[in-house]
């Protein structure tokens, strides 16, 4: 509510000013804000999911593209988007969404984000895609790093099981430390689905306890 | 009695050992009346998270209490409160520092001073513990002076030290708004005490024992207290607002409001902003490839692919220099308050438009015309670290940060339409003034017009136009009673006739004097109520954690309707400054000088300095103007914010609010306000203890 008011505000000054330039991003969020807190929850248009994007990805739409995408899923926000290959960089993809949200991958483990807030800013995730896209059973340990409200790094690490057969792995990680440094039994698991070659083609990632689960699927044409 | 009588038994119940598992978990706090951690009237040994800052409205038929908190440090808080009692208007400030944190037996224990500076309406002192009994239930009990001991009070225990303090003095000294140690801790003492138990997750009910008579309230006919026991309710409305009933002292009920702000909690993390560019790895076979070199106009068509790329990330392209194996390029950061952020992707943008065998990255922010540091970027590092995952102490270490001053590259080109150019603003303002006794708050809107002109890098022409729309702000009637030169105190006199009004027109030259130099010349209307000729020079080494200013200025007082008149008043003013970046999250200025009165003295200001661009301070100033001569208050005293704006709307901006609460502007220590100061330029900005704090966003 008092969002709501201070965007009102904030959005009323911005409408009636002008100028050369400045103040252009500016307005443009604090505008958005005002709309998303002033329209009721209820008509607002239905999410985009995996499943509406997928049947929206034509074979001729990919051939538009013509670069390699996935369908990229965030629940807990409920957005989906394509997103497209816009970088390599050794074994790491850049993937980037029309909305300018970034996914980074290696081999289709993810390694980072951006853009979307309380953002997974690097991973070492070695030991995992090892294990993950090799014989898919033992532990290992998976190190992530985020930013904390004044933008120090804050490091967590997590201890990781792995189990897994007929081209699906799960890994189970745990770690006594929260994304926000604080204390924490935080828990989460995810999977992946390989094809015969043993490449990650599907996954669901957790990448922060504010942002959660991230699935991601390769289209099947 | 019955006060001994319950803090014995509430003492008792704290020392029957309580598992200590279930103790921190979800500490049950709340806030008093007067807006500090506690019961209803009385405080408890809590303290706020650290960096909290609660604004608190509470309210009882005849009085109000405006009270804003800040958790300085993790034990240390300050209290600033405006309030009346009927048509007594009041400001007061407390302290409070926790001693001992709470253990698994022992309880938290703190020490506080309540309006210990000023009039002293609210004053008194105390000393308190506090312990969860279970995980929803807190008991509190303290000892009290001054107005916490008003009711049911005993002679002082301190008396057997030194019998001085059986007595508190009476009064205050002079115009009030001086400490009065000559009163603390003495006088009569008495207990307080109370309860506090989660009931519901937003519910918390709370019952004390409270030592506070209300004696001003009580001769102004606001309470009758008929016991000394109050009760009270605190409900969470929302993840930072709370709401406050409470039924006083058997007479009246009491309602309020709490609003909690973290500086260390933005909105969203790291921020909505888009993706970065990512980093164009290169070929090692091209990185030896010079064709490129002789294409026709290469280096104007480098120059305006890497203006448009670095316009998608809010970054000006100033001047580009391009060699076969470097590059320089100056930038002006628009967006981001992170300045390791701008500096981070404008190192993205080269890695995508430089020719393969440019290797070096030399990027030069610029503000108000002046470079300010070189930070010098391997191609080649930035390419290895952008997945790495430490790459933000790579990339770190990687830099080369100096001074940029006298390191202009031979070749560089300003971009087109960078000099001269004109930017405009136009549209509403809103301006408001506090603590007018009656109308404690006005407030006025209308329109705005600014524009700088930009003749060359550093020079330009700047000014600002306002025309009221409505207002209450120039209906302020209320006269200055100041007996020395009224340098500020007219101010009402200012909005009144104000209108419309010329805010500033100057003439301004920013330079670089020589390394770790800077300098300021600005002529014109400085400010609204001063014009003439500001000068300034300050010293800032780009790897140190100190500054020293020195500004010089004469000026003259400019006429109430704020036009191009003068008054006859003129006068020569300036100060030497020093400034310390403590490296804990504090920074400290001290200043002496002459003042706008021409009273000489000294302004020590500290400030809590967060790597996010908030900053809360306090200053005080002391000149050779006796207090009596000051007036109200006794001296000029004051409390700043810096609050970023992207704290709040998530995504990347660099526009930021600098509010001052000055409880009394009078005339004593009075200084000039001059826009663009240097070391307010600089701060927050590229020199390695800044970009340090942010760098943790460089590859953001």
């Amino acid at each position: 509510m008092i969002r709501a008011v201070f965007f009102a505000l904030a959005g009323m000054m911005i409408l009636a000013s002008c100028g050369s330039n400045q103040s252009a991003t500016f307005s443009r969020a604090a505008l958005e804000q005002v709309r998303q807190a002033l329209i009721p929850k209820s008509r607002k248009a239905p999410p985009l999911t995996t499943a509406i994007l997928r049947t929206r990805l034509t074979p001729e739409v990919r051939a538009q593209i013509g670069r390699p995408v996935l369908i990229a899923e965030l629940p807990t926000l409920q957005v989906a988007a394509v997103v497209i290959e816009t970088a390599q960089n050794g074994e790491t993809t850049t993937w980037i969404a029309p909305d300018g949200v970034g996914v980074y991958s290696r081999g289709g483990m993810i390694s980072g984000t951006r853009g979307i807030g309380f953002d997974l800013m690097a991973s070492d995730i070695n030991g995992p895609l090892a294990i993950v896209t090799g014989q898919g059973q033992g532990t290992a340990q998976r190190v992530h790093h985020y930013l904390d409200g004044e933008n120090s790094q804050i490091t967590v690490k997590f201890a990781c099981t792995y189990s897994g057969g007929n081209g699906v792995v799960t890994e189970q990680c745990t770690s006594d430390h929260d994304d926000s440094g604080q204390p924490a039994d935080l828990k989460f698991t995810n999977s992946y689905w390989l094809d015969a070659n043993q490449r990650i083609v599907k996954s669901k990632q957790w990448i922060g306890t504010r942002n959660g689960y991230i699935t991601l699927e390769a289209p099947l044409f | 009695m019955i006060s001994r009588a319950f803090l014995g038994s509430l003492l008792f119940a704290a020392l029957i050992g309580i598992p200590a598992h279930i103790v921190q978990a979800d500490e049950l706090r709340s806030v008093t009346t007067y807006g500090n951690v506690g019961l209803i009237d009385t405080p408890t040994a809590q303290s706020q998270p650290d960096a909290e800052i609660t604004t608190t409205l509470s309210y009882i038929p005849g009085s109000t209490r405006t009270t804003l908190t800040f958790q300085m440090t993790p034990r240390l808080s300050g209290s600033f409160r405006y309030g009346n009692i009927s048509q007594l208007y009041d400001r007061s400030f407390d302290l409070r520092y926790r001693l001992l944190d709470e253990g698994r037996i022992r309880p938290a224990l703190a020490i506080g001073l309540n309006d210990f500076v000023g009039t002293g309406v609210y004053s008194g002192e105390y000393l308190v513990a506090s312990k969860h009994l279970l995980p929803n239930v807190l008991v509190s009990g303290g000892i009290g002076w001054g107005r916490l001991a008003s009711s049911g009070g005993f002679s002082n225990p301190l008396g057997s030290i030194d019998p001085r303090f059986r007595t508190r003095p009476l009064g205050f000294t002079g115009d009030g708004g001086q400490l009065e140690f000559g009163r603390w801790f003495r006088g009569d003492a008495a207990f307080f005490g109370g309860l506090a138990v989660r009931v519901a997750p937003r519910l918390i009910l709370k019952a004390e024992y409270s030592s506070d008579a209300y004696g001003r309230e009580v001769f102004e006919g606001v309470i009758r207290p008929r016991t000394p026991y109050n009760f009270g309710l605190d409900y969470k409305l929302g993840k930072n607002a709370n709401l406050q009933l409470s039924y006083l002292h058997g007479d009246t009920l009491s309602a309020g409001v709490t609003l909690a702000l973290n500086p260390k909690r933005p909105s969203v993390v790291g921020g909505t902003a888009k993706a970065p560019p990512p980093v164009r790895v290169r070929l090692p076979h091209n990185i030896d490839d010079l064709g490129w070199t002789q294409i026709p106009n290469a280096s104007t068509n480098l120059r305006k692919a890497v203006r448009e790329q670095l316009a998608k990330q809010g970054i000006v392209l100033d001047a580009l220099a391009v060699s076969p194996r470097q590059t320089t390029i100056r930038i002006r950061n628009g967006r981001y308050q992170a300045s390791a952020e701008a500096i981070g992707r404008t190192a993205r943008v080269l890695s995508q438009m430089m020719p393969d065998s440019v290797e070096t990255f030399k990027i030069v922010p610029v503000q108000r015309g002046m470079v300010v540091s070189e930070v010098s970027l391997k191609r080649s590092d930035i390419e290895a670290f952008e997945h790495a995952p430490n790459g933000t102490a790579l990339s770190y270490k990687a830099a080369a940060i100096q001074d940029a001053a006298g390191r202009t590259a031979e070749d560089l080109v300003f971009d087109d339409g960078q000099y001269p150019r004109l930017t405009w603003s136009f549209g509403p303002y809103l301006s408001t003034s506090f603590f007018d006794p009656g109308t404690p708050i006005r407030a006025e809107v209308g329109l705005q017009a600014k524009a700088t002109y930009v003749i060359r890098p550093g020079l330009e022409i700047s000014g600002a136009l306002r025309k009221r729309a409505t207002g209450n702000k120039h209906t302020a009637t209320r006269v200055s009673d100041s007996t020395i030169r009224r340098v500020r105190s007219d101010v009402r006199k200012y909005a009144r006739q104000g209108d419309p009004s010329l805010k500033r027109l100057t003439l301004s030259y920013y330079f670089r004097p020589g390394k770790d130099l800077y300098g300021r010349v600005t002529a014109g209307y400085l400010e609204t109520m001063y014009g003439g000729i500001s000068t300034e020079v300050l010293w800032k080494p780009v790897d140190s954690p100190f500054a020293l200013g020195a500004e010089l200025n004469y000026v003259k007082q400019r006429d109430f309707d704020q036009l191009f008149g003068f008054q006859a008043y003129e006068v020569a003013t300036g100060h030497l400054t020093g400034y310390w970046d403590m490296g804990n999250g504090f920074e400290a200025q001290g200043s002496v000088g002459r003042y706008l009165g021409g009273d000489v003295g000294g302004t020590l200001k500290v400030e809590r300095v967060f790597k996010n661009g908030w900053r809360v301070g306090a200053y005080a100033t002391l000149t050779d103007v006796p207090f009596a001569d000051f007036g109200e208050g006794s001296f000029d005293k004051g409390l700043t914010f810096t609050i970023p704006f992207d704290h709040f709307i998530g995504t990347a901006s660099r526009r930021s609010a600098s509010p001052t609460i000055q409880p009394i502007l009078r005339d004593g220590g009075a200084k000039l306000n001059v826009d663009g100061r240097l070391y307010g330029t600089l701060h927050g900005g590229y020199h390695r203890p800044d970009l340090v704090k942010s760098w943790g966003r460089f590859w953001r």
